[in-house]
């Protein structure tokens, strides 16, 4: 049996997850679900195991990441009546995240695209580019680490104040720690994140666009 | 407490390393224009410059915070992206604009062959741009930062022309006085400040260290010889290579054509965006085959231009057999050690632009280096016995080190180092060992912050290296005209092999003529053979000398002389503290003198 390790960064006080990267997290976490849920829609498709279950995992962990409470924040801070819209430099952080998924790994294109008529092959063609610039996106902007470094299937004991947030527990639950249980999934975390700044947002256009219109320019 | 800074200006991507009185230096992330609507950090800034059309950004696009108003370029990644989109607003490898012969480096020749560019820049602007940007990066992590410490890294295969315009540049951005580190030194120098004391037990006194410095687009040797008796080591630079436009970009595009091949012979043709989509993906894709023997091939996707990325998507292969072939058996052939690179293209006319290397295999001109190197310590015998005696010299006709120092991003795969171990062995037929603990990314940079702390310090020991080549002058001979024929031209060597920073050195007991008050012709020629030559010493022609620069130079007559008059000058050769090169034409009788930097200019 193990010790569970603290899943936090180092100084997390100093590390917590601000609006602007949650909402990035939220964006970028729903669209990889998504891109996995459809590959679970089309079970016999020959996506590569790898980008499935990578795309799955990652979306999972970033939603989670995104939603789960902040672990270092006091109670009184956390407001129960935030805002219902988000502020429009969020917005614009996170089609500017977008827009890089789309840059390297063709996010937009492959989530928009029908594929009811495509075969296995093509999909999985296709889910080569959305995996590498995907993988390239998030190793570029974020440091991402298991949250458990046991492997998966290991025995683990959580004590009287375990860091909940970094654990979802499934089955027969008792009301009260200890609680102990095998290791379905290590979890992951972002250990730091810096996601380029937008700039030249405008009234008019309060964030930028997505993919710009491709014009190849033979002359005056 | 002081602040010492390093900086790789590399060909393909530059880095800045910090490091304070004590500890490891440390690299900086270096704040760049991302995208078209993003700022950010990275490690390193990717040596392109890119020059927007007019009504491309007609609101000025993603500006940084020390940037002007009216500027008129980006530099980095969003350069290096939206320039491979336009390949004729792209200025890229601008540094080995510097260091090539035939180009005027201060005339607006970039990017190089442009038709659409209006307003192009020169090299030495391209490279002043580019510390300009580093040098932000340094103020705005530190505003207060002193720039009292600072090395720039240049290839060792720089002459001193570049060199000097390195330093040009670097004044020009606001650096001030900076020092400049051969590149294959600088990876040295990183490994040492690694190892600590733990050095000393990877080499021995007598041996020699080669130093293989491959990076995206330029392949760089240096031979470093371990001096001295043991526990009182020395280090001394005995031999640098050629400029080499060789390198990992090449295995790129090499692999990428190979599969482009496939493709059309399967009846599937790439435009050229899906081409460079496909440099990109072979580039992963030779890296994981590499990294990994026993995989046999990977798939590659090539997305097309429009919006059906699973419609369109174009599927190829790269095999285990393909990166074995063209990457490592192309540019690493086993070769014997007689066998020498191709050095020009057949052909009697070469399109204008940089003097890409002929022959691929990159061994073979690692022959060649072994083998210049061998001709040059033979011809010293103080550099005889630096290697440690005429025994070597006898062993090989090439000049064999006994370890090797990898640099540059090619060497992360473990196969290639391999495969020069390999090569070496065979020349030597004993086994050549790898020093342990390189670090081929970052090394440059690292090393350089290292150099300029123990060079303030003077804690730490240092690479003893004079200038790596000796510098001639040409002069017309006073022979009889012979008609049809002109005179040959002699060359006087003004600057020997291996003159230290902060020597000079008078041509004594000889009198020159100079020309002045008319525009004359200067010629001046240089080696990296030629170790045995010594100041005043006189060529008989310069069949064996390579020209490093021409010019029109027109001298003022100094008072009381007339214009077309002949003066008679000494000469004396100058090194800087800095590693900068001068020639002094000094005139006793008047007190006038005139410095011509090696750049090439007069004062």
């Amino acid at each position: 049996m193990r010790r569970v390790e603290s899943p936090l960064p180092i100084n997390a006080s100093s590390r917590t997850i601000s609006a602007r990267m949650k909402n990035s997290l939220i964006a970028s976490g729903t669209v990889l679900l998504g891109l996995n849920a459809a590959s679970v829609y089309f079970p016999e498709q020959n996506l590569t195991l790898a980008a499935q279950t990578a795309s799955a995992a990652i979306g999972m962990v970033l939603v989670f990441l995104a939603i789960r409470p902040q672990p270092k924040q006091k109670p009184e801070a956390a407001s129960p009546s935030k805002p219902a819209t988000l502020p429009p430099r969020a917005e614009a952080e996170i089609v500017a995240f977008l827009a890089l998924l789309q840059e390297h790994a063709r996010l937009v294109d492959f989530a928009k695209e029908d594929i009811a008529a495509a075969s296995d092959a093509q999909i999985g063609s296709a889910a080569r580019v959305v995996h590498a610039g995907c993988r390239k996106v998030l190793d570029e902007y974020f440091e991402i680490t298991p949250l458990q470094n046991t492997p998966e299937g290991t025995t683990l004991t959580l004590e009287s104040g375990y860091d909940a947030p970094a654990f979802r527990l499934l089955g027969s639950v008792p009301e009260n720690p200890p609680y102990k249980g095998k290791l379905l999934h290590p979890g992951w975390i972002a250990r730091s994140v810096k996601l380029p700044r937008v700039t030249g947002t405008t009234e008019k256009r309060p964030w930028p666009v997505l993919a710009p219109a491709d014009v190849e320019v033979s002359g005056n | 407490m002081s602040d010492y800074f390093g900086i790789d200006l590399g060909t393909s991507n530059c880095a800045i390393a910090m490091a304070t009185d004590a500890g490891p230096p440390e690299i900086l992330p270096i704040t760049q224009v991302i995208n078209a609507s993003g700022i950010g950090e990275s490690l390193l800034l990717p040596s392109s410059l890119y020059i927007p059309a007019e009504g491309e950004f007609p609101e000025g696009g993603p500006i940084l915070q020390w940037h002007e108003a009216g500027r008129h370029s980006f530099l980095g990644t969003f350069a290096r992206d939206r320039g491979a989109l336009q390949p004729d607003r792209l200025i890229a490898s601008a540094k080995s604009w510097l260091c090539h012969p035939h180009a005027d480096r201060r005339g607006p020749i970039l990017p190089w062959g442009s038709t659409t560019v209006q307003k192009k820049l020169s090299p030495l602007e391209v490279s002043r741009e580019f510390l300009s940007h580093l040098l932000a990066n340094i103020r705005a992590v530190n505003p207060a930062a002193s720039l009292e410490h600072v090395v720039i890294t240049v290839p060792a295969s720089f002459d001193e022309a570049a060199r000097a315009l390195t330093l040009e540049a670097a004044t020009q951005a606001g650096l001030g006085e900076v020092t400049l580190l051969e590149e294959p030194q600088a990876a040295f120098y990183a490994w040492l400040d690694n190892q600590g004391t733990e050095w000393r037990k990877q080499v021995k006194s007598g041996d020699l260290v080669l130093v293989c410095d491959i990076g995206g687009g330029t392949a760089d040797f240096s031979l470093i010889a371990v001096t001295g008796k043991d526990g009182n080591l020395g280090l001394e630079r005995i031999a640098v290579g050629e400029h080499l436009l060789l390198g990992g970009d090449n295995m790129d595009l090499a692999l990428a054509h190979a599969v482009s091949e496939k493709l059309t012979a399967a009846g599937i043709n790439l435009d050229e965006w899906q081409f460079l989509a496909l440099v990109q993906a072979v580039r992963a894709a030779k890296e994981a085959l590499l990294s990994n023997p026993l995989l046999q091939e990977t798939h590659i996707s090539i997305p097309s231009r429009g919006r059906k990325v699973i419609a369109s998507t174009i599927s190829a292969v790269l095999t285990q057999n393909d990166v074995q072939q063209i990457a490592v058996d192309g540019f690493f052939p086993i070769v014997g050690n007689n066998e020498m690179p191709i050095l020009r293209r057949a052909g009697g006319l070469r399109e204008s632009g940089l003097p890409y290397a002929a022959d691929a295999a990159i061994s073979k001109h690692l022959a060649r280096f072994l083998a210049r190197a061998k001709a040059n310590s033979a011809s010293l015998p103080q550099l005889t016995e630096a290697i440690g005696g005429s025994e070597r010299l006898d062993r090989s006709p090439l000049l064999l080190p006994d370890a090797v120092l990898f640099n540059g991003g090619v060497f992360n795969a473990i196969a290639l180092r391999q495969r020069v171990l390999e090569q070496l062995s065979q020349w030597a037929g004993t086994p050549i060992r790898e020093l342990e603990g390189s670090r081929p990314d970052h090394a440059v940079a690292l090393g350089a912050a290292a150099y300029a702390r123990l060079r303030s310090t003077g804690e730490g020991i240092r690479i003893k290296s004079g200038t790596a080549r000796s510098y001639y002058i040409g002069m017309e001979s006073s022979a009889m005209a012979v008609p049809g024929r002109r005179p040959v031209t002699k060359a006087l060597c003004v600057a020997p092999q291996g003159m230290e920073e902060g020597s000079r050195l008078e041509i004594s007991g000889q009198e020159f003529f100079l020309y002045t008050g008319e525009a004359s012709d200067f010629r001046f020629f240089q080696s990296e053979v030629r170790a045995g030559d010594q100041a005043g010493q006189m060529l008989p022609d310069t069949a064996e000398l390579e020209e490093s620069a021409r010019l029109q130079i027109e001298i003022p007559p100094p008072a009381g002389h007339q214009p077309g008059e002949e003066i008679p000058v000494r000469l004396e050769a100058r090194v800087t503290e800095l590693g900068n090169l001068e020639l002094h034409f000094l005139h006793p009788p008047s007190g006038e003198s005139w410095k011509l930097e090696f750049n090439v200019r007069l004062q």
